[in-house]
């Protein structure tokens, strides 16, 4: 199964690629209009929203809940599209609606500034002033489109696997090359990336519905589905939405069950595979407590994460996760999942147990990819408190897992404003226990002793220092004066610290 | 050298306003993110801590926050370690020409009225400069919290460019902060905050904007270079002051006292105040700290025999200008705290709810 993204400036001769494309691959072809026409059917106010994007920020800011609403409906109609077969999307960036998902081929088309002139010209009989007004215009407006739905610039290259001018290249040999392309294994959906996409169709489904019923519309739902089991998370303020989800999902095909939870915000827990019993979760459970955030466990398939040899290219690195991913392809692409993956699924089935009996349940998802996915995936999504990384790239040497991990950890808290902490730290930074009861008492006593020797031989240490009498010990009194200076400072801090801690003031 | 009689008797009255002016210092310092030396160095003035020892205690009290702060900052990548290494060269020139010159003023005697003390020259000196640089920094930073700005957009970078045209060999790469620069102008502007840094102690007001705006390196590696300099800045002011027998080590611990404690909550109070009230409430603390500072300048002058005051003026100039700074200072830490038990009492509210309905 195949899925290419086609984004386009206006008149760039776009949409004659995408939809010669399909032809010569024989794929499905949709375009962003024809998303929009369903979700209007649908009764999305598309119309509003993109009038909106002609005025002012704080105009088109407010609509935030128009926007969920029609990012869940054109999820929900691009997944179910893509799940009948193979196709070619024609959208401002459209990947981003399939966040996360590996092996889609992502194209950028571009043309020289005088052939879209021309072609303005040209179809809709402007001169040429008004022709460059309106390509400018219109880009201008796209540009604030993507931006507002996803947050990010459509014309940066490293959003695309490949940006093609078609002034010299045009539209036939595009469609050639593209063609090739399309037939490497890199650009197959492996069975994995259509798990997620079935669950991610499930979510926009969901969601979506809960957005348009009335009785549930005004809350602020955060929706993860996985397998079937759909995990509804909300505010506390709106806590009389909850007796209406299961009714108004209850009603949702391929649903086959319903959690809720009432949490702020999200802490999500990262690692390969969670099993029942585990230590971490109990710390994980400790802090989303006391943030009143629930726990989303999210599953890295990190044997989709092979190690990229010093002299490889990206390109090789990724056809390399890919191989691992599609083994086993000789069935057409559809996978039927091991016993290990049933596994798995149930272990990470009681791990969601334990949270809901714990009420903070913020559901699951699977991710495939690498940390850049990762960070794209998560900056589309939104109320993380805190992204706890734990055991992950477990096929790797320790050496390499350690590299990956920190990689990791640097990529998201350069991206994401909230704490990013490994489970190693996460007791040492958030959980007071024996261990910090007993760092708390021996740095207090370290620098309690330091404050009464200073203040109980404060005359002579001041002469000391002051350098009156003990002329020729200067250096002395600044080596003291550099020494015992971060040395109380570190203790009493220290201490300070655990103190507040204790407090849940940190 | 300074005996015995230029450090201050340390009741149990004057150790809890020191301690006192740290957690004010300290809050202040966590919720600005700057070391809290605009707060702390007048209040030890009007103490009666000399100015030369409240700067020289405050540098070395900033020296072993930044110990503690710059390696956060280290391993989150926001350090442009060859970039702080270029500046410090300067730097370090410029805390020493500070250092000698308020030491030199320490012990020039003025002809005036109270000038036994022998410390008016000098406290006049960093008064003046502390009036001067806070004043601009204050009005711009309360001139940037009334502005709204469009989100996303980033700070102006006019001065960068203006600068960046400037290719005075040798021109010097610098990865993490992605500029090539001028060996020159990172000289002048380290000189600069080492000068300051090393004067009143507030370099980080100076050469973070001088980095953002002149440099035109990204927010937070111009933070995390600052923190990085500001350690070996504070060691080497450290280093001077000492060596001049001008570091009050008492009051370096009874402001860790306070300080170290102040500061979490202050920090804890940016995830819960909005980023424009933290702008505003800056402003109006610094720009009050300077108001109490410039009070007091009459005092010294008037110690100097530059003018006459008659009668208990001076003492009434002291007592006012000492006033503003602990009404300033206590006044933004009850904004602060109210902010910060507010946010606090909620979160335990929705802890109740969610027992009470059994989630």
């Amino acid at each position: 199964m195949s899925v290419i993204t086609i984004s386009r400036g206006t008149f760039t001769g776009g949409q004659e690629l995408a939809s010669h494309l399909a032809k010569k691959l024989g794929y499905q072809y949709m375009s962003r209009e024809d998303l929009s026409e369903q979700a209007i059917k649908l009764g999305v106010p598309v119309g509003k929203l993109q009038t909106s994007m002609v005025k002012p920020p704080r105009v088109y800011r407010r609509l935030g809940r128009e926007r969920d609403q029609y990012l869940a409906c054109i999820t929900m109609i691009l997944c179910e599209k893509i799940l009948e077969g193979d196709i070619v999307y024609l959208g401002h960036t459209g990947h981003m609606l399939l966040p996360g998902i590996p092996n889609i081929l992502r194209i950028r088309v571009l043309a020289d500034s005088e052939f879209r002139i021309n072609s303005v010209i040209q179809r809709l009989n402007l001169n040429r002033e008004k022709a460059k007004e309106y390509i400018r215009d219109v880009d201008a407006d796209r540009d604030k489109w993507v931006k507002f739905l996803y947050g990010i610039d459509w014309y940066d290259p490293f959003n695309y696997d490949l940006v093609i001018n078609l002034d010299q290249t045009g539209t036939e040999n595009a469609a050639t090359a593209l063609c090739a392309m399309a037939e490497l294994p890199d650009f197959k959906l492996s069975p994995a990336s259509v798990k997620a996409i079935n669950n991610l169709y499930l979510s926009g489904k969901t969601h979506f519905a809960l957005l348009t019923d009335p009785r549930t519309s005004f809350a602020d739902v955060k929706v993860t589905a996985n397998n079937g089991v759909v995990q509804v998370t909300y505010l506390p303020q709106q806590a009389e939405v909850a007796p209406y989800v299961k009714e108004v999902l209850s009603k949702v095909s391929g649903v086959k069950e319903i959690h809720t939870t009432i949490a702020q915000s999200n802490v999500l827990f990262i690692q390969d595979k969670f099993s029942p019993g585990l230590e971490i979760l109990n710390s994980v459970i400790k802090v989303a407590k006391k943030w009143d955030a629930a726990v989303e466990l999210m599953s890295m398939t990190s044997s989709a994460a092979p190690s990229a040899p010093e002299d490889s290219s990206p390109g090789d690195y990724r056809r390399a996760q890919h191989e691992i991913v599609t083994s086993g392809e000789e069935n057409g692409g559809i996978e039927d999942d091991t016993a290990a993956d049933v596994k798995i699924d149930e272990e990470l089935s009681k791990c969601l147990d334990e949270l809901r009996k714990r009420g903070c349940s913020g559901g699951s998802s699977n991710f495939y990819g690498d940390a850049e996915n990762l960070l794209s995936t998560l900056q589309r999504r939104t109320n993380y408190s805190m992204v706890v990384i734990g055991d992950i790239y477990t096929n790797k040497g320790t050496a390499t897992k350690t590299r990956l991990k920190a990689e990791m950890k640097n990529l998201l808290s350069d991206n994401l404003n909230i704490p990013i902490v490994e489970t190693s730290e996460l007791e040492e930074q958030f959980k007071f226990g024996y261990k910090q009861v007993f760092k708390l008492l021996i740095t207090f006593a370290l620098a309690l002793a330091f404050f009464l020797a200073v203040f109980t031989y404060q005359r002579e240490i001041l002469i000391f220092l002051s350098g009156e009498k003990f002329h020729h010990l200067r250096i002395l009194a600044v080596l003291f004066v550099l020494i015992i200076t971060p040395l109380f400072a570190y203790n009493y801090g220290s201490s300070m610290r655990q103190i507040l801690r204790l407090f849940r003031l940190d | 050298m300074p005996g015995l009689e230029n450090f201050l008797v340390l009741g149990f009255n004057e150790a809890i306003q020191v301690v006192l002016l740290g957690f004010i210092g300290g809050v202040l310092s966590g919720f600005i993110g700057s070391g809290g030396a605009f707060f702390m160095t007048p209040g030890m003035m009007n103490l009666g801590v000399p100015g030369v020892i409240a700067v020289g205690s405050n540098i070395t009290h900033k020296f072993g926050k930044a110990l503690m702060g710059s390696r956060r900052h280290g391993e989150l990548g926001h350090v442009d370690k060859k970039l702080g290494l270029f500046m410090l060269i300067t730097a370090l020139i410029g805390i020493r020409v500070a250092v000698w010159l308020n030491a030199t003023l320490f012990h020039m005697k003025g002809d005036g009225h109270g000038a036994e003390s022998g410390s008016a020259a000098g406290d006049l000196y960093i008064s003046a400069i502390f009036v001067f640089v806070l004043s601009i920094v204050s009005i711009s930073i309360l001139g940037d919290a009334i502005r709204t700005r469009e989100k996303g957009e980033g700070p102006s970078t006019k001065l960068a460019e203006f600068f960046s045209r400037i290719k005075i060999p040798p021109m010097i790469l610098f990865k993490t902060a992605d500029v090539k620069l001028s060996f020159w102008i990172i000289a002048v502007v380290g000189l600069f905050t080492g000068y300051l840094a090393g004067t009143i102690g507030v370099g980080g007001f100076i050469g973070v904007p001088a980095m953002i705006y002149i440099f035109g390196i990204p927010t937070a590696v111009a933070a995390g270079t600052e923190l990085y300099l500001a350690m070996f800045m504070g060691a080497w002011g450290a280093i001077n002051y000492a060596w001049g027998g001008f570091v009050d080590i008492r009051l370096v611990f009874l402001l860790y006292c306070g300080s170290l404690t102040g500061i979490y909550i202050g920090a804890y109070g940016t995830k819960v105040v909005k980023e424009r009230i933290i702008r505003l409430v800056t402003g109006i603390i610094i720009l009050l700290c300077v108001i109490s500072r410039g009070v007091n300048i009459p005092v010294y002058l008037n110690q100097l025999g530059f003018i006459d005051m008659t009668g208990n003026t001076d003492i009434a100039l002291n007592t006012i200008s000492k006033a503003i700074l602990f009404a300033s200072g206590i006044s933004g830490v009850i904004v602060i705290l109210y902010s910060v038990f507010r946010a606090y009492s909620k979160r335990r509210k929705v802890q109740e709810v969610l027992r009470s309905i059994g989630a």
